[in-house]
């Protein structure tokens, strides 16, 4: 599973209001090369709960430098978005 | 040595009594070859005689002694090795007189008890090693001795209630008309219907027995009629009071020597009561069973009729198993009989072609049987395999799980390789999203809409297991989900597909809440595209590719089919209940079904008479079967039926269901190829 899919999911538990982020047991980290798409990772971004996504990455030993939070002006700064490419759809 | 432990369902009925062992066979073995000197050959044999002996009492329980006894178990002389009592006869009785010979059906080996020790020694010293030619391979014979034969007493057997057998009901004369009357040959007559099965020939008159559903179209009599050349014979059977109406529907099988049908019911909702076969031609051995597991077979003479009614037509399953040879009791070629276990009495009978006329009357009001069990006209509570619609969430839950769920997933590798072709409107809806776009296809089955759109993130769910398999072997994102509960945030997408899937839900409520959960996952001005299979499959005069794939190549590549292509005919198996795969039981659901109405089966490519039923899938295993299972059932052609419970959707319903969801707006409904379709559009809070 790609994180991008793990930072939508969340526990349909009925009584839990909050069920994310699920605490990822890896057992297998592989890393493949997805084709670098610059728009459509600066549309995902905003949509993306951030702190879960570096939470997660932290937890798999691939952070990969992002930062906690969000700059402004991020989707100008192609080198964050390819680190974000990275975590998100190839982790 | 050709000698093989063949396992099988008939019984062994002969039993060896232990002896007491003078040291071991061995020691014994290796003071007779030093008494006197042996050739190669006769070592060679003496092994084999030895090796055939522990296989006997490995694989049979059948304990052989050196003592020199009046019996003897001759392995590879038995009916399963194609060795015929009459064969094996004329060999031993060169020894001397004989007392029993028993020949247990099927087995690799038979028992012989001469009159003396003396003849058994010499049998034993003679026979050993002597070879036998059979119909298809050369057997050596090996004896052994034994201590005792005994044979349980067999307890006569009746036919199965209901059936009866008349031997010699034809003339010569008239088996040879009415052999002569039917023409295999002409394809063009279209006063009958005519088949090649894969395990037989098949004509039909009167009325076409359709093997897809195994029942007839009531309303599409055959322009023919029963044939003239019947009557002579029908009233015949009616004077003698066989029957009691005349029958309108005729069915001509003609089974080569290996061929045969598989065991089944005739469906009771098709044809009345009594049932009546004549065998033409040669005779054959027909295998009655009992839902009990009682097996019954009977012999049917050339020129016979037989005649099922009552039990052994509505109850008792009746089939012919493909083979060359039967096992029969010696006598009369022309008597009817029961095939006992008297292993004291059977012989092979060498098959020839057998034609069978089967009369039967088409019945125009439902079954009231005494067998609901088996019936498909009569609901059966607590027989999942005839459920009603559901009247709680529970039942609805458990309904779902049996005729949905579990289904999906023995079905989803073949159903996988019929879905590849995207549906063109759905492919707009997808290709109408921008760029970043996250979707969700919730009840993605294989996939085949998850990797249309590059540039999108998509995430498919589906409740089975291996169609998540089948989608993550393709890379794709998925997630084993019920689409009630699907396990991702609220408001993160930008559309949601749900692609034939709400259509499986059978009550209004779960269907709505279906909906609902699909809207929850939509971002405030999402979209969500909705398919359902409709009631009307002719719509503007316009028939939909389901109801015309008949016509249409059913081969794989039409661009849009909502249901399976290729209807898999050419089976007959008519049991009227769900088929499963053997060793998958039906575990009980425990639904509550007062005053409910069952579910209809449907007929594929047919239009629907009611909103909820039951469509049949027919499983076409790709991976090749255990061929000596495919062998034993003789039956490449048949393939289990499932059974996928469907709510079809009526014009307009979609929308009004739609409109109770709050907080959206129906942006734009339409028909599609016998589907209904809604776009909707999550407003802003």
């Amino acid at each position: 599973m790609k994180l991008i899919t793990h930072n939508m999911l969340t526990s349909h538990v009925k009584g839990v209001t909050k069920g994310y982020p699920l605490l990822i047991k890896a057992t297998e980290v592989q890393v493949s090369e997805v084709e670098f798409n610059p728009e459509f990772l600066s549309r995902m971004i905003p949509k993306l709960e951030w702190g879960v996504l570096v939470q997660a990455a932290d937890s798999l030993g691939h952070l990969n430098d992002l930062p906690n939070e969000l700059a402004p002006e991020h989707e100008k700064d192609e080198e964050f978005l390819r680190r974000v490419h990275r975590v998100l759809l190839e982790v | 040595m050709a000698l093989t432990a063949a396992r099988n369902h008939f019984l062994f009925f002969c039993f060896v009594q232990c002896s007491v062992h003078c040291g071991t066979m061995e020691t014994c073995l290796e003071e007779g070859v030093k008494l006197q000197k042996k050739t190669k050959e006769e070592k060679k044999l003496l092994r084999k005689q030895l090796k055939a002996s522990h296989t006997l009492l490995k694989h049979e329980g059948i304990d052989t002694v050196l003592i020199p006894t009046k019996s003897l178990v001759v392995a590879n002389g038995g009916l399963g090795n194609g060795v015929s009592r009459e064969q094996l006869l004329e060999v031993l009785e060169q020894c001397g007189s004989l007392r029993a010979v028993l020949m247990p059906p099927n087995k690799p080996y038979a028992f012989v008890t001469y009159q003396s020790v003396d003849a058994a020694q010499l049998a034993h010293k003679t026979l050993n090693g002597r070879q036998l030619d059979t119909e298809h391979q050369q057997v050596t014979l090996y004896l052994n001795f034994v201590e005792e034969v005994g044979s349980v007493v067999w307890q006569g057997q009746e036919l199965p209630p209901g059936l009866k057998v008349v031997e010699e009901f034809l003339s010569p004369e008239e088996e040879m008309r009415l052999l002569g009357a039917i023409d295999w040959g002409s394809h063009s007559n279209t006063d009958t219907a005519q088949k090649a099965l894969k395990h037989r020939q098949v004509k039909h008159y009167g009325y076409e027995f359709r093997y897809d559903n195994n029942n007839v179209d009531k309303n599409k009599p055959l322009p023919g009629g029963l044939p003239m050349f019947c009557n002579e014979v029908l009233d015949r059977c009616l004077k003698e009071n066989l029957i009691k109406v005349k029958p309108d529907q005729l069915t001509v099988n003609q089974y080569q020597p290996g061929q045969g049908i598989p065991p089944h019911i005739d469906t009771h909702s098709a044809f009345e009561d009594t049932i009546i076969s004549l065998s033409l031609g040669a005779k054959t051995v027909m295998d009655f069973k009992h839902t009990d597991g009682r097996s019954i077979s009977v012999v049917l003479p050339a020129r016979s009729v037989l005649v099922m009614t009552g039990e052994s037509r509505y109850l008792w399953s009746h089939g012919i198993t493909p083979r060359k040879f039967d096992v029969v009791p010696v006598g009369d070629a022309e008597k009817a009989s029961i095939v006992s276990g008297d292993s004291g009495d059977l012989t092979l009978h060498k098959r020839g072609t057998r034609t069978s006329f089967t009369f039967r009357k088409v019945r125009r009001t439902p079954c009231d049987c005494a067998f609901p069990s088996v019936c498909d006209s009569q609901s059966s509570p607590g027989d999942p395999s005839s459920p009603s619609v559901p009247q709680s969430d529970r039942d609805a839950s458990c309904l779902e799980n049996e005729f949905v769920h579990k289904v999906y997933e023995e079905i989803a590798s073949h159903f996988s390789s019929t879905r590849h072709s995207p549906w063109p409107r759905v492919v707009d809806f997808l290709q109408s999203l921008p760029t970043g776009a996250i979707l969700a296809d919730v009840g993605c089955g294989n996939g085949k809409y998850l990797g249309l759109k590059q540039d999108l993130f998509a995430v498919g769910c589906d409740r089975s297991r291996n169609l998540v398999d089948i989608c993550g072997e393709r890379s794709f994102q998925v997630l084993v989900s019920d689409a009630l509960e699907v396990p991702l945030r609220s408001g993160i997408c930008d559309a949601c597909i749900s692609i034939a899937v709400i259509h499986h839900f059978s009550t209004k409520e779960r269907r709505l809440a279906a909906i609902k959960e699909l809207v929850r996952l939509l971002r405030p001005g999402g979209k969500a595209l909705i398919y359902v299979w409709a009631m009307e499959q002719e719509y503007n005069k316009q028939k939909s590719k389901y109801l015309k794939g008949k016509k249409v190549n059913q081969e794989e590549g039409s661009a849009q089919r909502p249901e399976q292509t290729a209807d898999h005919l050419g089976h007959s198996t008519s049991l009227a209940s769900n088929h499963r795969p053997a060793g998958k039981e039906v575990k009980d659901c425990p639904l509550t079904r007062q005053n409910m109405s069952t579910l209809s089966v449907h007929t594929n490519r047919t239009a629907f008479h009611s909103q909820d039923l039951l469509v049949p899938w027919h499983l076409k295993s790709s991976a090749p079967r255990d061929k000596n299972v495919g062998k034993s059932l003789g039956s490449a052609d048949i393939c289990p039926i499932f059974h996928r419970y469907y709510h079809v959707f009526c014009e307009e319903e979609l929308e009004s269901l739609c409109g109770e969801v709050e907080n959206i707006a129906i942006q734009t409904s339409y028909y599609d190829q016998g589907n209904w379709c809604v776009i909707l559009e999550k407003k802003s809070e």
